[in-house]
């Protein structure tokens, strides 16, 4: 009973601590403080936030009587640390109730150095526990039983993710193997399983060997200690510092202190659950009796031979799909589900490792040699898996069995193999430079950087009225949902008949994945500095200036990019007091038709713009399931609402043509970004610039005056901040040519050349993260540099308009690479900004 | 994970003499295979074995029709440079060779209106 609430007050502590990391540490990523955090759209989470202290004082209440006994009767350094982590405990709580540090926390250094506090709590707790325990005896680890353990695992592992592929299967998609291609992928997940154990295995018996030299048990307990936190670092440096952008220096040091308070406060834990046994008593213990009781307790969760593996088996992919299944829709650069991974392997290495250690070597007793020879063998498979597998699919002939892209679908089936192959990822020398540079342009937060005009035209001319302009950016919409993109699509009967009188673009593409400059960069017409944002910001709101300089009356859903626009008298902010995640096109255009009538006496030409989010990925998270047979071939619950938005947009063309607007305005339907659906198991669209994030659609209805003066090319290549200079032409005020950074009108006058820009190169980025495509021919060649997983990725487009990925070549990453770094340094030079690389 | 390390059976004293020397080997042995293992993992570099022709072809292809027809052996799924191959032929008066160079293009990508009209031009 003593054990079990000294492990339960442990616990919750740690709880606290580390959610109080993850919030500063998700406060500091521009993407989720932007997206998610700052605009509130996670409801309860404002005010746990706000009451977050006293959940500590919960926390603390909970801890302080754990230790009262050892203060009353320990020693004077036992009440000593006490002591001093009262005092800690004291300092920490006035800090923070005094300061509501946490409510302040957003993208700044401040919350960085935040999420380094926090950690220090329970490392002070852990190293109070250690005061007062003791630290305890490890018998001596024998090495055969190591290996045989940590192998175990991991062959464990892979069996239980192996056993999920069908399941994982029939829910991905783009996944498809052949049998073949599916057994060499196994194949190679198990070779790269057994070098994982093999590196393990080697690392860990080098350190407990060197331990074991200092002939003191406190060297060898604090070896695994350090084993355990380098485990954690690697983790932690490997998958989150990358995902939260933290930059190398910051990722160091907290991926350091990080694992050092984690791996101390879980020997703290398992101190408690060691129970109330002194150092002296656990000395005086017989070998004998260690012996029988962890017999015992082998026995309890061993059972024998083949039952033992099985159960293991079962026991280990039952967790594996539980936590996978938990995450995978919110998950963000697939973390969340490499890190439920990392506490698969750990469970895998408790109990299997454990259980079917015991029983191979009570069996067989294995020499260390044996073992040593073995993990080398294991690491040279491991190291020719992938080799010999390519050279055999070049015999075959058979391009599909490229392990490249076989692996890629792999990982969408196989987490084990996920996690493995982004710890176990090396990068070439050349490689290492490029995504340094690619990174040390990207997230530039704490960069100062001041405004650029940006300005299509030197005066604006007075003349003809311009056309009204209603322009709707649906957050997260994919073309391939459109029928007018995809013939397969059955359910915006309304987007058809709007398309079939206007001219559908059909290679628009977005300029930025995800909307936190994308929306922007659309405003400007062109290209930012990779900061959110540089302020002020109407100098660069080239939209806003054609606005001003025109005389539009403006309505605008109340959104947290709305604050980049001036604040105006001739502004009507719409949806007021709807939540911005709730925003729809019903309720905005509904709004919008209301004000539109009672404004009617306005001579002013109307600006309206609108990004609705019912697509976004968290906002669907709210919707209840739909039936995967009312939209065959399509995410149910996301078709559904596209039928929605399908229906009231519908209704608003419906309502134009009804007060005599619809042939005097500019409609526009496009996207900020497309959205990831399980393609190779892949959901959102936070860092990635696959085909089906930066391929959008993009729909324009025009005036039958500017259809009569204008031509215009759908075929050629559309990009998101081609809108603005588009407009700009629409109401009489020809755009300059800004070059390659900037956009371009997508119309142009009847008797003039066009702008041709099929041999011109087009840099994408993601808003939040270091991954950067170059777009070539014509929009044909999509080719992207992901400085997060430290890959490259092909595309070609097909005849149909859709993308398939290709064999990466030499002359293909010398020349898009080159183009990549040079449109960096114009948009940096642009901005006046020097990378420090 | 501590369960792992924490319950292992005691070995005989005889079985774990200290050896400073056997510990010292072990962790040099250790860290040299895992520093060959990296160094064998690492891909070569980019741009390797990239000729200069194909990279011109890529970035900046030449005008001359001699110069376009290597471009286009070597990519021939490259549209722009069968237009521009197709244009090259037509200023030269190879007008069968022309279309023929705009209906390759147009086979590939039969979206693209540009190519679409000069492979259908009579």
């Amino acid at each position: 009973m003593k054990t079990a609430s000294l492990l339960v007050a442990r616990g919750l502590n740690a709880i606290y601590f580390v959610a109080g990391t993850v919030y500063c540490l998700l406060s500091h990523s521009p993407f989720a403080y932007e997206q998610f955090i700052r605009p509130q759209l996670i409801g309860w989470l404002p005010d746990l936030v706000a009451n977050n202290h006293w959940l500590y004082l919960a926390t603390i209440v909970i801890t302080i009587p754990t230790l009262v006994p050892a203060l009353w009767r320990g020693t004077r350094i036992q009440q000593g640390a006490i002591a001093a982590y009262f005092v800690m405990s004291l300092g920490f709580g006035m800090w923070l109730t005094s300061t509501a540090a946490l409510a302040l926390a957003g993208p700044n250094p401040r919350t960085l150095i935040m999420a380094a506090i926090f950690p220090a709590l329970p490392l002070a707790l852990a190293i109070v526990d250690h005061i007062v325990a003791g630290v305890p005896q490890l018998e001596r680890v024998e090495l055969p039983r190591l290996f045989v353990a940590v192998t175990s695992a991991f062959v464990v592992s892979w069996c239980a993710y192996a056993l999920l592929i069908p399941w994982f299967s029939r829910r991905a998609v783009g996944v498809e193997l052949s049998p073949i291609a599916l057994v060499m992928a196994m194949g190679i997940s198990l070779a790269a399983h057994l070098m994982a154990a093999a590196l393990i295995y080697l690392v860990a018996a080098a350190c407990l060997s060197l331990a074991a030299q200092l002939k003191s048990f406190r060297a060898e307990y604090w070896a695994v200690v350090a084993l355990i936190a380098i485990a954690i670092g690697a983790v932690f440096q490997r998958l989150v510092a990358s995902a939260l952008s933290l930059e190398t220096a910051e990722s160091w040091i907290l991926s350091g202190w990080l694992s050092i308070s984690l791996s101390a406060t879980l020997s703290s834990a398992w101190l408690s659950l060691m129970g109330p046994d002194t150092n002296c008593t656990r000395l005086a213990r017989s070998s004998r009796q260690s012996e029988e009781s962890h017999a015992k307790r082998v026995q309890l969760v061993s059972g024998t031979g083949l039952a033992t593996l099985a159960l293991s088996i079962v026991g280990v992919a039952s967790i594996a799909l539980v936590t996978r299944t938990a995450v995978a829709e919110f998950d963000w650069n697939f973390l969340l589900q490499m890190l439920g991974v990392a506490v698969v392997w750990a469970i895998a290495f408790g109990w299997a490792g454990l259980s079917v250690a015991r029983l191979i070597t009570e069996r067989r007793r294995i020499a260390t040699p044996v073992c040593d020879a073995l993990a080398v063998a294991m690491l040279l498979v491991g190291l020719a898996a992938v080799p010999l597998a390519s050279r055999a699919a070049a015999l075959t002939g058979d391009a599909t069995l490229q392990p490249e892209f076989v692996l890629d679908r792999y990982t969408a089936l196989d987490g084990s193999y996920m996690l493995l192959r982004a710890l176990l990822r090396t990068n070439a020398a050349g490689d290492s430079d490029y995504f340094s540079y690619l990174k040390a342009n990207s997230t530039l937060g704490k960069v100062s950087a001041a405004p650029v005009d940006v300005d299509f035209v030197d005066q604006f001319k007075t003349g003809r009225t311009p056309p009204h302009i209603f322009l709707f950016i649906i957050d997260s919409l994919r073309r391939d949902y459109l029928s007018p993109y995809n013939p397969a699509v059955s359910f915006t009967p309304n987007v058809a008949a709007f398309a079939s009188e206007s001219v559908v673009f059909e290679r628009a593409f977005t300029r930025y994945g995800a909307t936190g400059l994308s929306v922007p960069a659309m405003w400007t017409g062109g290209m930012l500095l990779h900061k959110q944002y540089v302020r002020p910001f109407p100098p660069m709101n080239a939209l806003e200036k054609l606005l001003d300089g025109v005389g539009y009356r403006r309505f605008m859903s109340d959104d947290h990019l709305v604050e980049l626009f001036h604040e105006s008298p001739a502004t009507t902010l719409l949806d007021r007091e709807i939540d911005e995640m709730d925003h729809t096109v019903c309720s905005t255009v509904r709004e919008l038709e209301m004000r539109i009538d009672t404004t009617s006496s306005d001579p002013r030409p109307m600006f309206a713009m609108t990004r609705p989010l019912q697509l976004h990925v968290a906002r669907l998270a709210r919707d209840p399931e739909q039936s995967a047979s009312a939209y065959p071939g399509f995410s149910a619950k996301y078709a559904n609402q596209v039928a929605a938005l399908d229906r009231c947009f519908g209704e608003f063309v419906d309502y134009l043509k009804r007060s005599n607007l619809f042939d005097d305005s500019v409609v526009i339907l496009t996207s900020d970004h497309g959205e990831s659906l399980g393609e190779e198991g892949r959901f959102g669209h936070a860092y990635t610039l696959h085909p089906e994030v930066v391929q959008i659609p993009l729909i324009m209805h025009v005036p039958r005056t500017v259809a009569e003066s204008m031509n215009v090319d759908p075929s050629a290549i559309a990009l998101s901040t081609d809108i603005t200079p588009t407009l700009y032409a629409f109401a009489d005020q020809p755009p300059m040519d800004r070059g390659v950074l900037y956009g371009a009108p997508l119309f142009w006058r009847k008797g003039t050349p066009p702008r041709d820009r099929r041999r011109d190169s087009f840099l994408l980025v993601s808003s939040y993260g270091p991954v950067y495509a170059m777009l070539r021919h014509n929009g044909r060649s999509l080719y992207i540099s992901n400085a997060i997983d430290g890959r490259d990725l092909a595309y070609e487009m097909r005849a149909d308009g859709t993308m398939e990925r290709l064999t990466l070549t030499n002359v293909m990453r010398m020349v898009n690479r080159r183009l990549i770094r040079e449109h960096i340094g114009e948009i940096a030079n642009e901005y006046g900004f020097t990378p420090a690389f | 994970m501590f369960a792992v390390f924490g319950s292992q059976e005691i070995v005989s004293a005889a079985d774990n003499k200290p050896d400073p020397m056997n510990a010292v080997f072990r962790a040099v042995w250790t860290a040299v295979v895992i520093a060959l293992a990296a160094f064998a993992s690492r891909a070569t570099s980019p741009g390797d074995g990239a000729s200069p022709e194909a990279v011109r072809c890529e970035s900046d292809p030449p005008r001359d029709v001699r110069g376009l027809e290597d471009c286009v052996a070597r990519f021939p799924r490259d549209v722009e440079l069968l237009l521009e191959l197709g244009a090259a032929y037509e200023q030269g008066g190879r007008i069968d060779e022309a279309r023929a160079a705009y209906r390759r293009a147009a086979a590939i990508d039969p979206r693209d209106a540009t190519a679409r009209r000069l492979a259908e031009r009579q």
